[in-house]
């Protein structure tokens, strides 16, 4: 069944079974953008809770031009940047380093990032800023469009571009100055 | 393969179960919490707003009709009544 005849069916008779279809199809990854965001799994619980509150109290303002997925996703990363601008983490998040002449930074690919073990990457992750993790994580655990981080961030495309470079980069050499020696 | 897919399936992995079971039921309460509140707002909503605008010294918006002093027979001659029948000389 598409999620569009589930909205509808639930804007009808407000059924329990809608609205457990609904929640059960999306509420890991609401729960798993959630967690990229804020960190925290008990906020990130909180997060998916006022998400899917949000979701079904506004569910006859959803006219169906987008994709149920997008209008769900944009409701998780406007509620979880609230939530960091009210903790007042917003400066490290939206204002770092765009004001920063670009230096010269080596170019990572992907690959080698990805190609990382997990325990690695969380090693990696956990040495980064919570600015520098969110991006990496938004950008290849979540797979946002730098066009779309770049609207949440309030950013320019070329400086979302620019600090994930440089962000790839400082996990590049977090893990090489490890792990290099044990390989 | 991309690692941070199973850094995902990990997060997926611990909130499965018993947290999203949790968290469903909080949803599922707050849902019911705005429903009731809904409810009452539609039902005693518009009487609330007539006693106050009639307290602020307006006229009442809301007019009952069809009230039981109203008489379903009102098109109808009354019954004849002792002081009605002219025939009887008091």
């Amino acid at each position: 069944m598409e999620d569009m005849d589930i909205v509808l069916a639930y804007r009808r008779h407000q059924h329990a079974t809608c609205f457990r279809i609904l929640y059960e199809r999306y509420a890991g990854k609401v729960y798993s953008k959630a967690v990229t965001m804020l960190h925290k799994q008990s906020e990130a619980e909180d997060a998916t809770q006022e998400i899917f509150t949000k979701i079904f109290l506004s569910l006859g303002k959803f006219e169906g031009q987008a994709k149920f997925s997008t209008w769900v996703y944009s409701i998780t990363y406007n509620l979880c940047i609230d939530k960091i601008r009210r903790g007042k983490r917003s400066r490290e998040l939206f204002a770092a380093e765009i004001e920063d002449p670009p230096d010269r930074v080596e170019e990572v690919t992907d690959e080698a990032l990805m190609s990382m073990q997990v325990n690695e990457l969380r090693y990696v992750l956990a040495q980064l800023s919570e600015a520098e993790r969110t991006l990496l994580l938004m950008k290849y655990k979540d797979g946002v469009k730098i066009k779309t981080i770049a609207e949440l961030l309030g950013k320019t495309e070329s400086a979302v571009k620019m600090q994930l470079k440089r962000v790839k980069e400082k996990a590049k050499k977090i893990h090489d100055q490890r792990f290099a020696s044990v390989i | 393969m991309n690692n941070f897919l199973a850094l995902r399936e990990e997060d997926l992995a611990a909130f499965a179960g018993e947290r999203q079971r949790v968290v469903r039921k909080r949803v599922e309460r707050e849902l019911r919490t705005a429903e009731f509140i809904a409810s009452m707002v539609e039902l005693f909503g518009p009487v609330m707003a007539d006693t106050l605008n009639v307290l602020g010294g307006g006229d009442p918006l809301l007019v009952v009709t069809g009230g039981e002093d109203q008489d379903p027979f009102g098109d109808e001659d009354p019954a004849p009544g002792p002081r009605t029948n002219p025939d009887i000389i008091r």
